[in-house]
């Protein structure tokens, strides 16, 4: 152990310096586009929440990313020597032996070591962050062997430096990869992830285990180095048949081992720290060889630094470039999802939703109200003062016989709230329409949406929904709508269709000089008819007003001509009416759609749109640039 | 023959309860969950049918652990002699053997002897039991009809009691514990550690784990190599390995076939009973909600109809009146004052008859009377059958769109709740309408009752005799003044003094007079009747507030709620009961289970 590599400029003696410095800045380079990497998946990440898929952290290439390229690519002058492999097989009799002292506690029981446990040279601390190069593990100085066996929810890893660790090593022993803990498993796969060399401990009972299996299998994909040490053999028994489990192991996983030792089943020489590793040739094997017999710690000497860090890293980055497991396989899924997110929404883009609304006929007594309140105010001044004089008188005759009605037990309604039911009453029919396709659309089994439909089909978000439509309903000012839609109309009346204004303006002032006749008339007549007349007939009213009933009047001041023009217009009076009703119905149906966008669909169909638009974000097309970067680096650095 | 009439009463429980299960499996439900678990309780009686009819044949005994610990190793042990391949190389045993008697018919367990290699010994063990050698469930990543996993899935339905396997570097192997929980339900255990010539005792660590989950009574820790050794050379095992086969023959011997098949059977039923009533246990709190609506709907419409009904019945003075009067009047027979009283009603009925034709609103309906209102209520249903298209029926207080708020949100609860019950708007619309129509007259006859007997009681109030007397004494006094003025008139004052007659400027302001009085008193006899009405309506409105109804707006999903809670108590006494058999008849064993 003392005649390991002390001297640091080991990493360089494979190769010449100029070559090593060339890489060392291709290196820095390749660093920096991991970095920017780094920083625009976040950015891309929080961009793609609304797809909802599984988070980074978690994925095998974003991990390798976290814990191995960003923090060796910028410092990488050691490697990361970590003993791995199932539950009670030995790992930390193996490291202990490495070390050469009694750095992790052994035990009987299985699945003990529980938190890694990290040697490092002398003076290592000072040149390198250690919290750089472990970011999922929280650092404790180690005070001994016993603390890795302690059973705490952080993950810890218990560190110390010793004057026998080389100098560019780093050095772990790692919980299990198959017990009952999963935990353990997630804290291996963290340290498997950040090392370069792997001391794989195997045994004849465990090297064909599913877990450990899988385990293994993800070091080969990352090109790690690894040395296979087959622990408690029964020698010379098995020595027919360590080479059939290693064949069996390697062609399962894919890992090549540079080195491969046999560990005797000796478990008093294994507390002692003094077992006997006998390092065998095999077919696979790639290191140097070299036949002397004895400590393990020796062969960590051997390694060739420079070429097997480089070579993780590579196998790192290429694992994170990979099409299918890497980055840019999550790009995809990405660009499909978003496409799934769209097709969802045009399922809600195809449909039309509601069929037949059946809106309620507008007040038109209100309507009407609203066009003589116009009309008033556009008098000539002497007409004004007739008119408004009988209107005066008119209007206290409705009063009082509008209140003995009342007394009568008659309850009046009032036009506007009696809209205002009917309209409720189709607005809830359209929402039965509504929640109807969207329980169809829940039997397509899109599962994007039916998972987010059976929320929105709940009873108690059904509810919530139809009481803040209630409020809103409640609260709109139909006064104003219809006032502002009067004005309009009326305006472009005035405007547009000039003669026909001139016309009514005349007829206005023929009948403001029969107007005593008629208002007498209208009192005892139409006194108790009054609300029909209004209600009822609203469609043919304002000609009433304007025509039929200033016929006389009109014949002998406008002569017969002028009366013809008027029942022409008639018509277009009628048209006008008509048209308010249907720009009225037209608002409140636009309104109501607001609204459901608003209260029901708005959310849905917002996430479904911003969930297809990531594909075409700006960060989206930054990773995508990056990873092309760095494919292309990649290609430059091997040719 | 206690023993033997405890097995019998044991078997017909079970019978009995296998029975209740599949009578309660095969009734349909309209709840998705509990079909769910009805459908997972038919599946377990399909299971466990061959079970019960092979419950005397010798217990099927297989090894279970992962791969490496001796599984092999362990079966030549027990038989003395290699009859599997025991191995260093991994997986060792990938087709299963089978080592039974020659006399036993393996015909009648149905095993898949495709993939089975079938070896029999006339060794003492295997009289009582048959042995299986399974392959191991830790070296399959994917599972495949031909991976081991897959086999060792195949066989594990015929398994009597499983012979779990471990070694110091095994058993807390995530795989393996994970596999062996799915496999234990309907079995019985005995744990074994082995390589006890290499590993150390680990008993004590095992025990902790597993007693989480079973109910573990002794751990063996064997050497197998000596074991077989010793079987060669005619000597009995000794020590840990002795105990084991000690265990095996006295515990799974003939006479314990029926009790440990009947083990396996209640647990395995216990299990899937739970999972039945876990599954529809998920679904309970959606299912509370809906309910909890439906009340909420059915109360809230009592209250709408009452606070209509209280408006109206307000308003309706007129009708108040004439049928206090009409009261009154019943109970008074003949007096000069309920004469009046009877003219003025007849002549306000004249009236009221019109507004009968009119009657628009319920209230006024109720107000009319029971008898004329049901008479009225069935024409008006009829009617509202022939055009029930019509928008809004005027004397439904439930309007349409309050009943199609209520029908949305009713129907996103029985989505949530999973009740499949078809909540299409249009067809059901129809027939929540009609309900809506019960529920109405329901409730307008009510009122009416309610309404005969408060007119009856207030007219029974002022019907008091001091009341009476007061009214007719206060009445009578005019007539009785002109009587007396005319009578001395006519008596006296003409024919003993010779004044002239009184004439019609007399007679004409009595007549006045006499209208003018009896209507004041009538006036005030109606103001007495009509005071503290309001309250009273106040009163009468809020007591049918609060009145129960018999059914709601949604019947249907009202009886499909009861249903659900009903299933689960039939779950829950199904536990119970099981639960009260195996406490009966399970007694003690040493043999390990999953814990219940």
């Amino acid at each position: 152990m003392t005649d390991g590599p002390r001297d640091p400029t080991a990493l360089d003696t494979a190769s010449p310096n100029a070559h090593s410095a060339g890489r060392e800045g291709a290196l820095q380079e390749l660093g920096g586009l991991v970095q920017k990497l780094a920083t625009s998946l976040a950015k891309l990440e929080s961009a793609a929440v609304a797809l909802q898929l599984p988070a980074l952290a978690g994925r095998e290439w974003f991990d390798l990313l976290q814990r191995k390229l960003l923090p060796q690519l910028q410092d990488g002058a050691y490697l990361i020597v970590a003993v791995v492999g199932g539950t009670n097989i030995g790992k930390s009799v193996v490291f202990n032996h490495i070390a050469g002292f009694r750095a992790s506690a052994s035990s009987p029981l299985a699945s003990g070591t529980k938190h890694p446990v990290c040697l490092v040279p002398e003076q290592f601390t000072e040149t390198h962050d250690l919290q750089l190069l472990f970011p999922s593990f929280e650092l404790r100085p180690w005070a001994g062997g016993d603390e890795a066996l302690q059973s705490i929810p952080e993950n810890c890893l218990f560190w110390r430096s010793h004057e026998r660790v080389p100098d560019n090593l780093v050095i772990l022993d790692t919980p299990d990869v198959d017990s009952d803990a999963p935990i353990n498993w997630q804290r291996a796969d963290a340290v498997r992830q950040a090392a370069d060399v792997l001391v794989a401990v195997l045994t004849q009972q465990k090297y064909n285990d599913a877990a450990v299996k899988q385990f293994f299998r993800k070091a080969a994909t990352e090109d790690k180095a690894a040395i296979i040490v087959f622990n408690q053999v029964e020698l010379p028994d098995d020595e027919e048949y360590w080479p059939v489990w290693l064949n069996t192991f390697c062609s399962e996983t894919g890992l090549k081992p540079e080195y491969v030792y046999l560990a005797p089943n000796n478990r008093k020489a294994a507390e002692a720290i003094a077992l006997e590793f006998e390092e065998r040739e095999w077919q696979g094997t790639t290191g140097p060889q070299l036949t002397q017999r004895g400590s393990l710690s020796e062969v960590l000497s051997r390694l060739r630094f420079a070429e097997i860090k480089l070579r993780t890293l590579r196998g790192s980055l290429q694992f994170v470039l990979d099409s299918h497991s890497g980055a840019p396989a999550y790009l995809e899924q990405i660009r499909s999802r978003g496409q799934q997110f769209r097709d969802a929404a045009g399922v809600f883009l195809r449909r039309s939703m509601v069929q037949n609304a059946d809106w309620p006929t507008p007040p038109n007594s209100l309507i009407i109200n609203d066009m003589w309140a116009w009309w008033r105010n556009h008098r000539e001044a002497w007409t004004a003062g007739i008119h408004g004089f009988y209107g005066r008188i008119g209007g206290a005759v409705r009063t009082g016989w509008q209140a003995v009605r009342t007394r009568l037990g008659h309850t009046a309604v009032e036009p506007i709230s009696a809209y205002r039911k009917q309209e409720w009453a189709a607005i809830v029919r359209v929402l039965q329409q509504l929640y109807e396709q969207l329980h169809i659309i829940t039997t397509l089994n899109n599962p994007l949406l039916t998972a987010r439909l059976n929320h929105l089909l709940s009873g108690t978000s059904c509810e919530a929904l139809l009481s803040c439509l209630q409020q809103e309903h409640d609260q709109f000012d139909f006064d104003a709508l219809i006032h502002e839609l009067v004005s309009t109309e009326m305006e472009w009346l005035r405007t547009e269709r000039q003669p026909l204004f001139d016309l009514l303006r005349k007829v206005d002032g023929a009948t403001a000089v029969f107007r005593p006749v008629f208002t007498v008339g209208f009192a005892l007549s139409g006194g108790v008819g009054a609300e029909h007349f209004l209600v009822d007939a609203a469609t043919h009213t304002l000609t009433h007003m304007a025509v039929d009933a200033s016929a006389v009047a009109a014949t002998t001041v406008a002569g017969e001509a002028a009366v013809d023009a008027a029942t022409g217009m008639l018509g277009q009076a009628k048209a006008s009416l008509l048209r308010l009703q249907g720009k009225f119905t037209q608002r409140r149906e636009v309104w109501l759609l607001d609204q459901l966008k608003q209260h029901l669909l708005g959310g849905l169909l917002a996430e479904l749109e911003a969930g297809a638009t990531v594909a075409d974000s700006p960060s989206f097309h930054e990773v995508a640039g990056l990873l092309q970067d760095l494919t292309r680096r990649m290609g430059e650095i091997e040719s | 023959m206690t023993t033997e009439l405890a097995q019998l009463e044991l078997l017909a429980h079970i019978d009995e309860l296998v029975t209740q299960l599949s009578t309660w499996s095969a009734a349909p439900s309209a709840w998705e969950t509990v079909s769910h678990g009805k459908s997972l309780v038919k599946r377990l009686l399909q299971r466990i049918e061959p079970l019960r009819a092979r419950v005397e044949a010798p217990l099927v005994v297989a090894t279970f652990g992962g791969t490496g610990v001796g599984k092999s190793s362990l079966v030549n042990a027990l038989i003395g002699e290699e009859v599997t391949m025991a191995g260093r190389q991994r997986p060792t045993t990938t087709n299963p053997i089978v080592l039974a008697h020659p006399q036993t018919d393996l015909s009648a367990y149905d095993l898949p002897l495709a993939d089975l290699k079938v070896v029999t010994r006339d060794v003492p063990l295997l009289r009582d039991i048959v042995l299986i050698d399974c392959p191991d469930p830790d070296t399959t990543e994917g599972e495949t009809a031909e991976s081991n996993l897959a086999r060792l899935h195949r066989l594990l339905p015929y398994c009597d009691v499983l012979l779990y396997v471990s070694t110091q570097q095994k058993y807390r192997s995530a795989k393996v514990s994970d596999e062996l929980l799915q496999a234990a339900s309907g079995c019985r255990l005995v744990f074994v550690q082995t390589h006890a010539d290499l590993d150390e005792d680990i008993r004590d660590d095992w025990r902790k784990q597993l007693s989480a989950k079973y109910s573990v009574n002794d751990l063996f820790f064997v050497d197998s190599k000596q074991a077989i050794q010793e079987q060669r050379s005619g000597v009995r095992p000794t020590g840990e390995f002795g105990r084991l086969i000690d265990l095996l023959f006295r515990e799974l011997s003939a006479a314990q076939r029926v009790r440990i098949r009947r083990a396996n059977l209640l647990g395995l039923v216990h299990e899937v009973v739970e999972r039945a009533r876990d599954t529809i246990a998920g679904n309970a709190a959606a299912v509370e909600q809906l309910e909890q609506t439906l009340a909420y709907q059915r109360k809230h419409a009592t209250e709408r109809m009452a606070a209509r009904l209280q408006d109206e019945l307000l308003v309706s003075r007129g009708l108040w009146e004439q049928r206090l009067l009409g009261q009154v009047t019943q109970l008074w027979g003949y007096s000069p004052f309920a004469s009046v009283l009877r003219l003025w009603h007849s002549q306000a009925a004249l009236l009221a008859s019109y507004t009968l034709m009119r009657a628009k609103s319920t209230a006024q309906m109720a107000l009319v009377g029971a008898f004329h209102g049901s008479r009225w209520l069935a024409s008006r249903s009829k009617s509202s059958e022939a055009d029930r298209r019509l928008e809004d029926v005027a004397t439904l207080s439930l309007s349409d769109a309050d009943l199609r708020e209520a029908q949305l949100v009713i129907a996103g609860h029985v989505h949530t709740a999973r009740l499949q019950r078809s909540m299409l708007m249009d067809q059901s619309f129809d027939r929540l309408r009609q309900a809506a129509a019960g529920v109405q007259d329901e409730f307008i006859t009510d009122a009416a009752r309610r309404i005969d007997d408060l007119i009856l009681e207030t007219a029974r109030r002022h019907s008091h005799w001091f009341t009476r007397f007061r009214f007719e004494i206060l009445f009578a006094c005019l007539p009785a003044f002109l009587l007396y003025r005319v009578g001395r008139n006519f008596f006296y004052d003409t024919f003993w003094l010779g004044q002239p007659h009184l004439e019609a400027n007399f007679y004409i302001p009595a007549a006045l007079f006499l209208v003018l009085w009896s209507a004041l008193l009538v006036m005030m006899f109606t103001a007495r009747l009509r005071s503290g009405l309001t309250r009273r309506v106040q009163e009468l409105a809020s007591e049918l507030a609060a009145a129960k109804m018999g059914a709601g707006l949604f019947p249907e999903i009202e009886h499909d709620c009861r249903q659900f809670s009903e299933e689960r108590n039939r779950l829950e006494a199904f536990l119970m009961k099981i639960d009260s058999i195996r406490s009966q008849y399970t007694g003690t064993s040493e043999l390990g289970s999953v814990k219940a």
